[in-house]
């Protein structure tokens, strides 16, 4: 197998720059999920220990507080791991 | 597709999110193409479109889009297509993927080339990948299905 890298996409392709701007947006979204022994805020791109909240309600509001300042949208994730809920 | 004057169809395959409008827009738009934008999410359905289009004299080829980090994919998603569940996102990747490798061990086939993209500082990127004859194609395709649960295990471990 071989790859062939193509030329980097225009800098004024829009199309290509909305979905520059959803993924970074997406990235910085907070993500509430189930973990052992109560609830933890994650966002993806970022690796750093996770405070564990006891219950999905505190991890929420903080979610909330975190996304506020970022610009961010939260989203709580059931034990399943699916998305639950959107705010 | 019948009374079009381009001879050529290109069929996009790729879950919700993987670049596939993106890569239409950078590296297909100005080309004499019928361009079926889609997630090609069946070998059924596919060969229906590949049957119908050689049939009428076209030459039919599938491009499939792979983003190399499904979080970046994930993270797309989010933003843009809101008024889906999450469970469709992993559903069209999985079933994008499977249809494929069905399209490529039937022998009603078409040429499949995959294209891989990364996301980095300076926004996404794409790369070709060849093969250097069917089989590895094959077990290219074979190692890299997904499941539901792998992908679910993915977005769980999200800052991993």
């Amino acid at each position: 197998m071989t790859e062939k890298l193509l030329p980097k996409p225009s800098p004024n392709n829009k199309t290509v720059n909305e979905y520059v701007r959803a993924v970074e947006h997406g990235l910085k979204a907070q993500h509430v999920m189930a973990f052992p022994g109560g609830w933890v805020i994650r966002t993806m791109g970022r690796v750093g220990a996770s405070q564990v909240f006891s219950t999905e309600k505190e991890a929420v509001a903080e979610a909330k507080k975190r996304a506020t300042t970022k610009g961010a949208d939260v989203f709580v994730h059931g034990r399943d791991g699916k998305i639950r809920k959107r705010i | 597709m019948k009374s079009s004057a381009y001879k050529t169809v290109v069929l996009l395959s790729g879950g919700s999110a993987s670049g596939k409008t993106e890569f239409v827009s950078e590296y297909l738009v100005n080309q004499d193409l019928i361009i079926f934008d889609g997630t090609l999410p069946s070998f059924e359905g596919a060969k229906i479109k590949i049957d119908f289009a050689k049939k009428h004299g076209k030459n039919i080829r599938i491009s499939a889009i792979w983003p190399d980090d499904i979080k970046v994919a994930f993270a797309a998603f989010l933003s843009r297509d809101r008024k889906y569940p999450d469970e469709y996102f992993y559903k069209t990747h999985i079933d994008s993927r499977q249809a494929l490798l069905e399209i490529v061990l039937s022998k009603n086939t078409a040429p499949i080339t995959i294209y891989r993209n990364f996301f980095d500082q300076s926004g996404i990127s794409y790369r070709e990948m060849s093969f250097q004859n069917r089989k590895s194609l094959i077990d290219y395709l074979q190692t890299n299905q997904y499941t539901q649960r792998e992908l679910l295990d993915t977005i769980a471990n999200i800052n991993d």
